[in-house]
């Protein structure tokens, strides 16, 4: 905050300087235009920045202001009254048309602003008094009483009055409650409505306050230019040309909205003179060409981009080497058109490769007293195929573009996890990485922190958190979540009291499972971890408590949270514990424990009697009645599906050699038994069976169960099957139960079939949810999932744990 | 009184007529739009640009004696290659970065591609000479300029084919496959990237015809695409981001709107009414008329 508030004194200082040194004419209209284009991306970047409600249409908060003048200077009023009545005009207009478009998502909002201006627009053209498409002139007048002057100096010190007010808001904006609700609406705005956060109120109050300062700048424009027109206050235009000056600096920053200001006023003017005026059509050549630029090397504008670095200024130039090379690797990478089903795009890979060794510089071993970085592999599933960031012998790497592309060891098992190759420890991660960046560089990072494990004591635990698909577990799981996401986002006076509430709800669940305490932590200390650390090297330190809640959010969307709760508590718990005993990770061996970590460093003593008599305040009775009914349905489905396939009669294959195919998101453990997948289509030595209403999957030896059919029948309740030559139906072991026999003996052995994932199941066992940045079914016990030869019982934690619904970006 | 009843009848008639030629014009220009959107959710503001370009193609083939119904299929293809490369270039980056990069990436585009077309043709309305279909055809009371009727059937043509390539072919089942889930497409063995420059591609040849088609009765200039673009943007929200029949929906409707709301209202609050209309559709459904949510 000093530092900003130092920059701006510097910048005021400038100006002032500026404006009562320099008599040049021209300088001074270009520093008047580029304080006025400042104030108003600023205005803009609160709304579409700040809050992630890109707008095209904000120039009529800046023509209130306008109009506001000239209305008060042709009916002989005084043009300081303009700024109260243009501020009222606008943050009126803002509510108005902020309150039914703002719950629009994406493009239909900002087309939503394109319709609202050009209503505006007509309205102003057509509405008697109002000047009509003509517009008004304003007399000419002296002095301050008038708001005129015969010099450009007295404008430039107006207008910088007016730039560090909305440079000192912002930086108010930026550390109050409304800044932290407008960018967790904007990261994720049913993460923030979850924590009780309302849409609407918060984007109004936002839209509101911005609207004033766009008002008084265009009071100021009015009174310097002395003509106020449609086309040149409200067109689509003056819209556009707000938005990109918030976007080339970089939206969402305090600076962002000055520097793209500085860029478009040193181009739209300065190349225009330089060039022999506008409408040459270089001054658009040049600016377009810049935005296509930043737009693709750089999406978060040019403060993000240095931002970035200077927030670790530890690892900044360390970040520039890597940045400048991965630009140059960038621009330099061939873009071939590639045939399909070469799968692994070694461009993305390259990139994936030199994003992660920027973080690696930033940390430097910053957090673990280790590097990060080390042998990493991208390998496609369905066909080995690897791309790794060093030569391996062991997978036959080959060097292309940058990077090494071989073929994986047949004996390899693929997953997101750290795996030995050919003697070396590697990262592994499987492809397609995830399409969100932060979420492809968190994997990423979460990755090689489970390569690092080991050597820095924190080897993988086994954890059996089975009580969190109880309804008592999940229950005061969630409770935790809420309150930690409550916690994570608090001005830091009240942060304590909310990490006591949540670890008094975890207190609750240790005392009715006494082995929670443990087996939750066994795999906080793993998967917790390194999800921490993907988030904590991807993130800058002021999205790091978004990021946090997000990760909590996306949590909750998962169908079990056995295996992925830690994925989801990581963050939260690295985040509070990085604001109160920074160094926390050095202390950390096999036997720490998480959360008598966080109440120490808090000073707070959770208990289970806190955690009754504040479940109130996070609970209004809804997540216990949906808690409750969730068991109830499991148990009534839990019963059907015993009847059906456990009871019998039934029909059982053994998977001797198969292929099946299945959805990993709708997937019911049952008990003792294995899991019912449903849909499922497996074909093999017995030919192909083809079960939409589903199938049991049974452990030890693997077999695939469905209801009997009728006599003679090769279909039943739900299935067909195709019976391969000389197959038939038999009587099974159990009375009633059959079975296929064929002729020919069937295979024995076979480690050679491939169970094809569905679609769906690819997705979320690929490790790609989006928010969460890594599967559960990553860790340090491999999981040959989805690629488990059909010979092979799964472990009963992978059919024990159904993988997460991806929470994909929604589409509106 | 009856002459009267007459008349408005038959004035009824025309606007109707022409709302629909109209709104099939805007659709011409919007399906390609909806199309790359639906695929790989990117709004290409350029797209107007695109079809700016397609104007000067067509424009430039008149010069050396080819005509713009003779050099529709030419200025197709040359769109479908710009659009395959610049999305190979330059829009597959964008896709790497947040979701506001696209947005503003392609308003880069846009700007960038009229200040190309302003410093090497200048700002001047350039029309073809000896234009074919000038006439008009007289249906009743009803008349109906023939460049007009091309365009609109025109339209309906490529919005027909569109919608069959999407849904029969083996290539538009994918880019369906690639709309629904990027990821799972990946591992089906669909080379989504491919699938979406051949998307990019297409939606940019749709512009292509749009363009040999305007030329019949528009003139261009730089800024000639930005017209028609920003009432495509309209439509394919209006008739849900992503669905080809919501853009022809959308543009019928924006179409009888304007033209309606031009003649009752005054010509200059033409499009009051389908800002109106866009307006109190979205706040109703967010997602649009035929739009997924």
């Amino acid at each position: 905050m000093r530092a900003h508030l130092l920059a701006l004194g510097a910048i005021v200082a400038a100006c002032i300087a500026a404006a009562a040194g320099v008599h040049d004419a021209v300088l001074l209209d270009l520093l008047f235009t580029l304080l006025l284009y400042a104030v108003l991306g600023q205005s803009w970047n609160w709304i579409s920045g700040y809050a992630g409600n890109v707008s095209f249409g904000h120039a009529i908060f800046f023509a209130c202001g306008a109009y506001a003048a000239a209305l008060c200077v042709t009916h002989g009023l005084s043009p300081w009254l303009a700024f109260p009545a243009g501020a009222l005009a606008a943050a009126a207009l803002a509510a108005i048309t902020g309150f039914p478009t703002l719950a629009l998502r994406g493009h239909y909002f900002s087309i939503a602003t394109i319709a609202v201006a050009a209503l505006v627009d007509a309205f102003v053209r057509n509405v008697p008094g109002l000047g009509g498409a003509n517009g008004f002139e304003l007399p000419i007048a002296s002095g301050w009483a008038a708001l005129q002057f015969p010099a450009k100096g007295p404008y430039v010190l107006l207008a910088l009055v007016l730039f560090a007010a909305a440079q000192l808001a912002t930086i108010l904006l930026e550390r109050s409650r409304l800044g932290y609700y407008l960018r967790a609406l904007r990261a994720n705005h049913a993460a923030a409505a979850s924590v009780g956060i309302g849409e609407r109120r918060w984007k109004l109050i936002a839209f509101a306050w911005c609207a004033t300062f766009a008002a008084a700048a265009g009071v100021l424009y009015a009174q310097y230019t002395l003509f106020v027109d449609p086309p040149s206050t409200l067109s689509l235009g003056v819209s556009i040309d707000i938005a990109l000056i918030g976007v080339v600096g970089g939206i969402g920053t305090l600076w962002g909205p000055a520097v793209g200001a500085l860029v478009y006023v040193a181009l739209a003017k300065g190349v225009a003179l330089e060039l022999g005026g506008a409408g040459k059509g270089y001054d658009l050549v040049i600016y377009g060409a810049i935005i296509c630029a930043i737009a693709a090397l750089r999406p978060h504008g040019i403060v993000g981009t240095v931002v970035d670095a200077l927030r670790r200024r530890r690892g900044a130039l360390g970040a520039a080497a890597a940045a400048t090379a991965a630009c140059l690797l960038f621009v330099s990478a061939p873009a071939p058109l590639r045939a399909a089903g070469d799968a692994i795009d070694v461009a993305v890979a390259a990139r994936a490769f030199a994003d992660r060794s920027a973080e690696c510089a930033v940390d430097g071993g910053r957090l673990w007293g280790v590097s990060l970085c080390g042998p990493m592999v991208f390998v496609d599933p369905r066909t080995r195929e690897a791309v790794a960031n060093q030569a391996s012998p062991a997978m036959q790497t080959a060097p292309r573009d940058g990077v090494f592309v071989g073929t994986l060891p047949p004996d390899v098992g693929i997953a997101n996890t750290a795996v030995t190759i050919g003697g070396d420890r590697w990262s592994m991660v499987m492809w397609p990485l995830p399409d969100d960046p932060i979420a492809r560089r968190i994997l990423v990072m979460h990755e090689s922190w489970h390569r690092i494990q080991d050597r820095i004591g924190l080897p993988p635990q086994a954890a059996d958190n089975a009580h969190l698909d109880t309804a008592d577990g999940r229950y005061w799981l969630q409770m935790e979540w809420r309150a930690l996401a409550r916690a994570v986002i608090a001005p830091a006076d009240r942060r304590a009291a909310l990490v006591a509430d949540a670890l008094s709800f975890r207190a609750e669940r240790v005392e009715k499972f006494p082995d929670a305490a443990r087996n939750e932590n066994a795999l906080m200390l793993n998967e917790g971890l390194a999800e921490d650390t993907g988030v904590e090297l991807t993130t800058v330190a002021s999205d790091r408590a978004i990021r946090a809640v997000e990760e909590l959010a996306s949590g909750r969307r998962r169908t079990s949270f056995v295996r992925s709760f830690a994925y989801a508590s990581g963050p939260a718990y690295g985040a509070l514990l990085d604001s109160a005993t920074p160094g926390w990770r050095r202390r950390l061996n096999a036997h720490s424990d998480l959360a008598a970590m966080l109440a120490a460093a808090y000073h707070v003593r959770p208990s289970a009697a806190r955690a009754l008599a504040r479940a109130p305040a996070y609970d209004d009775g809804g997540l216990r009645i949906a808690e409750n009914q969730r068991a109830a349905e499991l148990a009534t489905r839990l019963a059907s599906i015993r009847a059906r396939y456990v009871e019998g009669p039934v029909l059982r294959i053994p998977l001797r050699d198969a292929n099946f195919q299945f959805d990993p998101n709708d997937v019911t453990p049952v008990p003792g038994q294995g899991s019912l997948y449903a849909p499922v289509t497996a074909s093999g030595w017995f030919g192909s069976l083809d079960a939409p209403a589903g199938a049991l999957m049974t452990n030890a030896p693997m077999t695939i169960v469905v209801p009997a059919p009728a006599p003679g029948a090769s279909s039943g309740d739900g299935w067909t099957l195709s019976l391969a030559a000389g197959c038939r139906i038999v009587p099974g072991e159990r009375a009633h139960d059959v079975t296929v026999a064929c002729g020919s003996p069937a295979p024995a052995t076979a480690a050679t079939s491939r169970p094809t994932p569905a679609p769906r199941g690819a997705r979320s066992a690929s490790g790609a949810t989006p928010a969460a940045g890594a599967s559960p079914a990553s860790g340090a016990t491999p999981l040959p999932f989805p690629t488990v030869p059909a010979s092979v019982a799964l472990p009963p934690s992978v059919l024990a744990s159904p993988t997460p619904a991806p929470s994909s970006s929604p589409k509106p | 009184m009856a002459d009267a009843g007459v008349e408005a009848l038959s004035t009824f008639g025309q606007l109707l007529v022409s709302g629909l030629l109209t709104g099939l014009v805007f659709a011409l220009v919007a399906v390609g739009l909806t199309l790359i959107y639906g695929v790989m959710d990117v709004v290409n503001f350029a797209h107007g640009e695109f079809l700016m370009l397609a104007m000067y193609a067509t424009f430039g083939l008149a010069l050396v004696g080819i005509g713009p119904l003779v050099g529709l299929p030419l200025v197709v293809i040359a769109l479908l290659l710009f659009g395959i490369v610049v999305y190979r270039v330059f829009i597959r980056r964008l896709l790497a970065g947040p979701p506001e990069a696209t947005v503003f990436g392609t308003f880069g585009l846009l700007v960038l591609l009229q200040g190309i077309a302003q410093a090497s043709f200048s700002s001047d309305f350039l029309s073809i000479q000896n234009r074919p279909l000038q006439g008009v055809i007289r249906l009743g009371s009803v008349t109906v300029e023939q460049a007009t009727l091309a365009e609109g059937l025109g339209a309906l043509v490529l919005t027909a084919a569109l919608f069959a390539f999407v849904e029969y072919t083996e290539t538009g089942r994918a880019m369906r496959a690639v709309a629904e889930d990027r990821i799972a497409a990946t591992l089906m063995g669909i080379n989504v990237q491919g699938v979406n420059a051949t998307a990019f591609g297409i939606g940019s040849a749709c512009v292509g015809a749009a363009g040999a088609l305007l030329m019949l009765s528009y003139p261009v200039y730089p800024t000639a695409g930005a017209q028609f673009a920003l009432t495509a943007f309209v439509v394919v929200a209006l008739g849900g981001f992503g669905s080809i029949q919501g853009a022809l929906v959308g543009a019928l409707l924006v179409g009888l709107l304007e033209v309606f709301g031009g003649f009752y209202l005054a010509p200059e609050l033409k499009m009051v009414p389908v800002y109106v209309a866009y307006l109190a559709i979205v706040l109703l459904r967010p997602q649009g008329l035929l739009g997924r949510r």
